[in-house]
């Protein structure tokens, strides 16, 4: 969530990964909240209407009119982040209109000596609670998924950090784990240590041609995770 | 009527079309002549509206054979390089420009550099923790300077209370370590990272590889330099100083330079610079970190991390000349292609105003002085044609928002 770069064109992206069999989007503003701009409608409204997979949108989210507008431009799901802070209504007030399997907590959490704190803002500033204290503040029965991101290993390629699963002990919502994930054997591993991940999200290992889905989803099923090919 | 102001800047406040920067910019100085009458020289607009970093931009992107100028630096390389002990020099703190610069002269061109730093006034724990970093994870020896404390806190108060640029005394340091180390050590080259052309020096500067010596070399009689607006002899008889408490402080000589015969190189000329690539090669490296939160004055979280007194540096550019850090940030991002002149300008609007409280009291107890007096003298050095007084404070005249 530093030093960004631009890998290309978020259309000719969504393609290939569609192609290559991904399960589901990720269309992430990574930058929404800093900038404070505007969601970007017409780009979710031309990815929706070119593929099948389910489309989850994050980023810059603040109210129930602008996830309205994402709903209207086709996305299946939105996520939100430091819109659940600003705004502590927003889970509720989505997960009312639209239901909460339409809904992803969307959680970027640091590392400190004392334990995981809590990020927005394109993992720049500290939302005030730790990753524990917030999980109990937020309506977690509201929202279908999390994502969780680890700010430190983000677009590193350094792997995930296994330790910071264990902070979800307790936690009935199925997780989807982002932040420096870059191998089948990653995959596997973390997946084998907490029931509740349900799934990974990926960014610069495709981008940049480390792995393809292809050949991920074929080794987790040769080790036995259930995958769709 | 005179058509610059007190500064010497411009009294009409033009926005470059490409970027964010303003035709306020000032080039950079040699800091050891400085008085509180300077004129600034200050960044070149072409007639279509275009600042010169702007135009190189476009020339490091499409015009430069950067093969042939890497051929350069392996040719430059060969000629230094040592059998036994050091055969460069690379000032710099750890951040990603001169973990950047170090690493890769050491293992892709063969050389054995020596780093050395100029220390922060008050280290932060994260640029501690990546100058550590440097060393340990990137593999390279460094020597950190660090001067006297006391005599470096009554520079940085002068620095601030005379000229508003209470980062004048670091920027000395800076500039005169390399080349003194090297002098000292009898090593002959010294390689800076980018050259300050790219940033709002004369563009002429980037079509030469080697640092003006002006900036680290000066034959006036000692004490007739300045520091903090005042004459060195003011200094030492206003604080009963000893003279060679002064030494950090002090250029090379001709004869001192000559003995070693040091050239100062930018690894810029030879490489193509970018910042966010330094970052990410930092990262992989040696071990570089950024910063765990976004830093006041700016969105950005990975440059000028180590000093808390650096966005005090940025806050009085702000303050002389309507250019604070976001501004900086986003005009070399949108150059870089990372951001868009939308999106920076954005930016600016956002960021560039915000007080730096985070560190403000240890500023204030590092110059010593009272919040009082900072505001009084930040206020002093506002120019007219910047700033206007309303009812909600200080605003500025002619934001690149509007």
């Amino acid at each position: 969530m530093e030093g960004l770069r631009k890998v290309g064109s978020p259309q000719e992206l969504a393609t290939k990964y569609v192609t290559e069999g991904v399960d589901e989007l990720f269309l992430f503003d990574s930058v929404a909240s800093l900038y404070k701009r505007e969601v970007m409608y017409g780009l979710i409204g031309g990815l929706t209407s070119s593929f099948m997979v389910p489309i989850t949108v994050s980023g810059g989210i603040k109210n129930l009119a602008q996830a309205h507008k994402i709903f209207r431009a086709g996305a299946d799901r939105v996520g939100v982040n430091t819109g659940a802070v600003t705004n502590p209504d927003l889970i509720s007030q989505i997960s009312d209109m639209y239901g909460s399997q339409a809904l992803v907590l969307s959680l970027e959490v640091k590392r400190f000596r004392d334990g995981w704190r809590v990020y927005g803002d394109a993992g720049r500033n500290d939302l005030g609670f730790y990753l524990e204290e917030y999980l109990l503040r937020v309506p977690l029965e509201r929202v279908g998924e999390i994502l969780l991101t680890c700010v430190d290993t983000d677009g590193t390629l350094n792997g995930f950090p296994a330790d910071l699963l264990a902070s979800l002990r307790g936690i009935n919502r199925s997780i989807i784990i982002s932040g420096g994930i870059s191998s089948g054997e990653e995959i596997a591993s973390l997946a084998t240590r907490n029931c509740l991940v349900k799934g990974v999200a990926l960014g610069r290992a495709l981008h940049e041609n480390v792995v393809s889905v292809n050949s991920l989803k074929f080794y987790l099923q040769a080790r036995g995770f259930e995958v769709r090919i | 009527m005179s058509n610059l102001s007190r500064y010497g800047t411009p009294i009409t406040v033009e926005y470059c079309n490409k970027c964010v920067i303003s035709n306020q910019r000032p080039s950079s100085s040699v800091e050891f002549q400085a008085s509180t009458k300077d004129q600034k020289k200050t960044i070149v607009f072409s007639e279509s509206g275009v600042c010169q970093p702007c135009e190189y931009s476009i020339e490091k992107e499409h015009v430069i054979d950067w093969s042939l100028r890497k051929e350069e630096l392996h040719r430059l390389c060969d000629r230094f390089r040592s059998k036994k002990g050091y055969d460069v020099v690379v000032p710099g703190s750890g951040g990603k420009d001169s973990a950047y610069a170090s690493h890769i002269l050491k293992t892709e061109f063969g050389m054995n550099p020596l780093t050395v730093t100029w220390a922060p006034h008050l280290y932060t724990e994260i640029g501690w923790q990546n100058f550590q970093n440097w060393m340990h994870i990137g593999g390279l020896d460094n020597l950190l300077y660090t001067p006297n404390g006391k005599l470096h806190r009554i520079l940085t108060r002068e620095a601030f209370l005379n000229l508003l640029h209470p980062f004048q005394p670091f920027i000395i340091g800076q500039k005169l370590t390399g080349p003194k180390i090297a002098a000292l050590m009898d090593i002959p080259l010294i390689f800076y990272g980018e050259n300050q052309a790219e940033y709002g020096n004369n563009v002429s500067e980037n079509f030469s590889p080697v640092m003006d010596k002006g900036f680290y070399i000066d034959d006036t009689e000692f004490t007739d330099l300045r520091i903090g607006g005042k004459l060195i002899r003011e200094l030492i008889d206003e604080y009963s100083l000893d003279v060679r408490e002064f030494a950090p402080y002090l250029p090379l000589t001709s004869s001192e330079a000559r003995i070693s015969d040091v050239e100062v190189h930018y690894l810029g000329y030879y490489l193509k610079w970018d910042s966010q690539e330094c970052f990410y090669y930092a990262t992989k490296h040696t071990g570089f970190m950024p910063n765990s939160s976004r830093t006041e004055g700016s969105y950005s979280k990975y440059s000028s991390i180590d000093d808390k007194i650096d966005p005090f540096h940025y806050y009085t550019t702000l303050i002389k000349f309507g250019i604070g850090r976001a501004s900086y940030d986003a005009a070399q991002e949108i150059r870089n292609g990372k951001i868009s002149r939308e999106e920076g300008v954005n930016l600016v609007k956002l960021y560039d105003s915000e007080f730096p409280s985070k560190y403000f009291e240890d500023f204030l107890e590092y110059i010593g002085i009272d919040a009082g007096v900072f505001s009084s003298t930040v206020n002093s050095f506002r120019p007219d044609h910047l700033w206007l007084k309303s009812d909600s404070g200080w605003v500025l005249k002619n934001p690149i928002w509007q």
